[in-house]
């Protein structure tokens, strides 16, 4: 069982890649709007996979991404943007992102990452930081 | 900044606001409908209801980016406003705004408003237009009412919604229509002034001096 958090500030997007993410075997235990939530939601609960997006008001997803490696450095992490350049690719590189992937995804593109997810992640629930 | 430097800096963050008009709008709509159509074949297998429940759904916000690309369209859009004249051009463009959000526009004209040079006309023009956008938009405004006058010296527009509001102290990050207003009007010697607050609704008042 793949535990994942979706990161996301439309709430449509969070709706659709929770329904595919299901899909692809991985399950849901929660979705939130902005990278502060998500720490929090993290700081409480034992999750395996963050699946966020990368442009989001307040704190963007690779800054996200690097303050979960810090803190929960065993959860892996895939972004998703609809710009896919250099620079983010950079970003994405630098802040530990285990899968950047170009924002249509699909269900298949998801299992591979819920696959590669699979024996990772916080264990204990409310997830100490390391 | 001189003059040419500020209206290089108003179309910068024009195509910027274009940009991010497009990536929140209707490319979040369409790579959301290309996600929700490729697991759609799985989900008719486990879940025919829900797989119906998304088909409507995916019409539904197609049908809205389509609305959203027009609006994008009709803002790039040049438009004569010296041939038409400035209050008539303002009215195309709240017939628009009806049209397009659903939002009643009223416009009251007084005194010769078609005395201004053509690219004051223009700047006004398109602030105004971005105001309006503002409030039939993001501000979720019922109601918007235009106030154009000419005075002795000066022609003043005044944009008046019953949106949520906001306070013109603060501006988010990646928000950059209020600022790109306020140059607009300063490039051809005018100024815009922003009263707003929280619930409150919000009155702009366009100033442009003929000389």
């Amino acid at each position: 069982m793949v535990r994942t958090l979706i990161v996301d500030d439309t709430q449509e997007t969070r709706t659709v890649l929770s329904q595919i993410t299901t899909l692809a075997g991985g399950v849901v235990v929660g979705d939130v709007a902005t990278g502060m939530e998500a720490l929090v939601w993290l700081a409480n609960h034992p999750v395996d996979l963050v699946i966020t997006d990368f442009q989001m008001p307040g704190m963007p997803g690779d800054v996200l991404a690097a303050q979960i490696r810090a803190q929960w450095p065993d959860v892996r992490i895939a972004m998703i943007s609809v710009l896919a350049d250099a620079d983010i690719d950079a970003k994405a590189k630098a802040a530990g992102v285990h899968w950047l992937l170009s924002k249509p995804v699909t269900v298949d593109q998801i299992e591979r990452v819920i696959r590669g997810s699979t024996g990772h992640g916080s264990r204990l629930s409310g997830a100490a930081p390391r | 900044m001189n003059r040419s430097q500020r209206t290089v800096h108003i179309l910068e963050e024009e195509r910027r606001r274009f940009a991010r008009d497009l990536h929140d709008g209707p490319v979040q709509v369409l790579s959301n409908t290309s996600m929700r159509l490729n697991m759609l074949s799985q989900l008719i297998q486990v879940d025919p209801a829900l797989a119906e429940a998304e088909i409507r759904r995916m019409h539904h916000r197609l049908v809205q980016a389509t609305s959203e690309l027009r609006q994008l369209i009709y803002d790039l859009q040049p438009i004569a406003v010296d041939a038409m004249g400035l209050d008539e051009a303002l009215k195309g463009l709240t017939h628009r705004v009806q049209r397009d959000w659903a939002v009643p526009v009223t416009v009251h004209v007084s005194g010769d408003v078609r005395v201004l040079p053509a690219d004051a006309e223009m700047m006004l023009y398109r602030a105004v237009q971005e105001a309006l956008t503002n409030a039939a938009k993001h501000a979720e405004a019922r109601a918007i009412a235009i106030e154009l006058m000419a005075t002795e010296d000066q022609v003043t527009c005044i944009v008046t919604d019953d949106g949520k509001g906001f306070d013109p102290t603060h501006r988010p990050p990646g928000h950059y229509g209020l600022g790109n207003m306020v140059e607009r009007l300063e490039v051809v010697g005018g100024r815009a002034d922003v009263a707003s607050s929280p619930g409150h609704g919000t009155r702009i008042t366009f100033t442009v001096p003929y000389v």
